[in-house]
């Protein structure tokens, strides 16, 4: 490998714990904004994956809602730790492919691990109400129930941050997720993919496809998917 | 987004895009506020929806502003990898033009142009002379419905609207179609809670340039920067991601 054909790699999805190439999609270039100098390329999701994410998304539910959530939150704890560690990579991922500086970054990338710090309080927030003897010899207490299917749609300017305003909540209450980034910054999504994988998530409760407008539709219509998160634009927010 | 999925019976938070102003009191203090605006306007090179964009200057300002046109004008741009870099490129070439077309409007729209970002598109950069850079940029005597004043940047425009007092400066903020963010810089802490308690904004900061919620708060935005009823993360997001059940029981 000559120095001027380094490391173009191919981004994959992640779905049902598995990394997966899309074979004969159009591979969309990711630049360094600061140099122009292609890093990467990246599939685009058509219903058809959006659909396998799903199910599979779905599959995991049903098992992982049984987990008790002091033992969801564990995977969370595992979660923050490596995210310390790879503080300073991530940061240099994003940068690479945001343009923001690392200094910027490293301080996004902060602010997500604080999200998984009060995700991992779950028990506490989960916690519903009771009272005993409503009416004569009858007691009455609200419980908190997962959704099943979560899904979320984020920006480019904060690709390690914003997703986790929603995936480590998500999750740590007992549902699943599919993540379905900026297409312009798939690096940063695919290396917190891979540690939360390392963390010891369950195949299936998060997945992670890039894409555009068809993932997008797919997503807002699949009829597994219980709820949306989006970041973006007041025009495609309304 | 939000009407697609809820037509689809989904449950949704859909946060959108914000013009967020920054409203400088004649008592603010000077080189603490300019590095707070700085911040706000010009971090993340203004790509994010808690970007301060216009600069409310409320009477007598001049002092603030001087001081912040001569760090606009030595903001040190480049690969954001590089040590010392206070500004990287925008993220791709298009987005980039997005941006130069709102200066382009602005001109035209009879904006005065203090700091053209366009000169410092293609200086060397530390030898990232392909990357997709522009300067900070600052416009003066922005007039409320020029679309510079109204509509989202997204990138390193500063404009600044001049107004009598603090008044004017709620109402002008209050006109916004948007609501994420707002901030005031002052010494006095009557117009700061004043401010605070009287603007239509969901996320407020006093004398803090970027008022993003830490994760156990809302991230609270209003109007058309939010489309839903449950934000994102903080306890909120508990709520967004669970359902309730009550159960009621009685033992024969």
């Amino acid at each position: 490998m000559t120095a001027t054909e380094t490391a173009v790699r191919t981004v994959k999805f992640y779905t049902n714990g598995n990394w997966e190439d899309a074979p004969g999609r159009t591979l969309h270039p990711i630049a360094n904004p600061a140099t122009g100098q292609v890093i990467a390329q990246v599939p685009y999701a058509i219903a058809d994956d959006v659909d396998r994410a799903a199910r599979a998304a779905h599959a995991a539910f049903l098992k992982w809602r049984e987990v008790p959530v002091v033992e969801r939150v564990q995977v969370f704890y595992r979660y923050k730790d490596l995210l310390e560690k790879h503080a300073g990579e991530i940061a240099r991922i994003l940068s690479a492919e945001n343009g923001k500086t690392v200094d910027d970054a490293t301080g996004s990338v902060r602010r997500a691990i604080q999200m998984v710090e009060v995700a991992c309080g779950m028990p506490s927030l989960m916690m519903g109400q009771s009272l005993e003897n409503v009416s004569k010899g009858i007691d009455c207490q609200t419980i908190r129930q997962p959704l099943g299917v979560c899904a979320g749609i984020t920006p480019f300017n904060f690709p390690a941050m914003v997703p986790m305003w929603m995936f480590p909540f998500a999750i740590a209450c007992g549902n699943t997720f599919i993540l379905k980034p900026s297409e312009k910054v798939p690096l940063t999504p695919t290396r917190t993919a891979e540690l939360l994988h390392d963390a010891g998530l369950p195949a299936g409760a998060y997945n992670l496809l890039h894409g555009t407008r068809e993932a997008v539709d797919a997503l807002l219509a699949h009829p597994l998917v219980r709820a949306i998160s989006f970041v973006g634009s007041s025009s495609v927010a309304k | 987004m939000y009407q697609t999925a809820a037509a689809h019976g989904k449950r949704v938070q859909a946060l959108g895009g914000a013009k967020n102003h920054l409203v400088v009191m004649p008592d603010a203090h000077v080189e603490k506020s300019v590095e707070a605006i700085m911040g706000s306007a010009f971090g993340a090179a203004g790509e994010r929806c808690l970007a301060g964009s216009v600069l409310v200057a409320v009477g007598e300002s001049r002092p603030l502003l001087d001081a912040l046109l001569r760090k606009v004008r030595n903001l040190r741009i480049g690969d954001g990898a590089a040590p010392g870099t206070e500004m990287g490129p925008l993220v791709t070439a298009e987005h980039r033009a997005r941006v130069l077309g709102y200066i382009e409007k602005g001109v035209a729209e009879g904006a005065q142009l203090l700091v053209d970002g366009r000169e410092r598109m293609r200086s060397d950069h530390g030898g990232c002379s392909a990357g997709y850079f522009m300067g900070p940029t600052v416009f003066d005597g922005v007039a409320p419905d020029m679309t510079i004043a109204r509509e989202e940047i997204f990138g390193p425009v500063l404009s600044v609207i001049r107004v009598k007092d603090l008044d004017e400066a709620i109402a002008l903020v209050n006109g916004s179609a948007f609501g994420n963010t707002t901030s005031i810089f002052t010494s006095d802490g009557k117009s700061a809670r004043e401010y605070a308690s009287r603007i239509e904004v969901g996320m407020v900061g006093v004398n803090v340039g970027v008022a993003a919620p830490m994760a156990f708060f809302p991230f609270s935005g209003w109007k058309n920067s939010f489309y839903g009823d449950l934000h994102a993360h903080g306890r909120d997001a508990v709520s967004f991601y669970t359902e309730q059940k009550v159960i009621m029981s009685r033992w024969f």
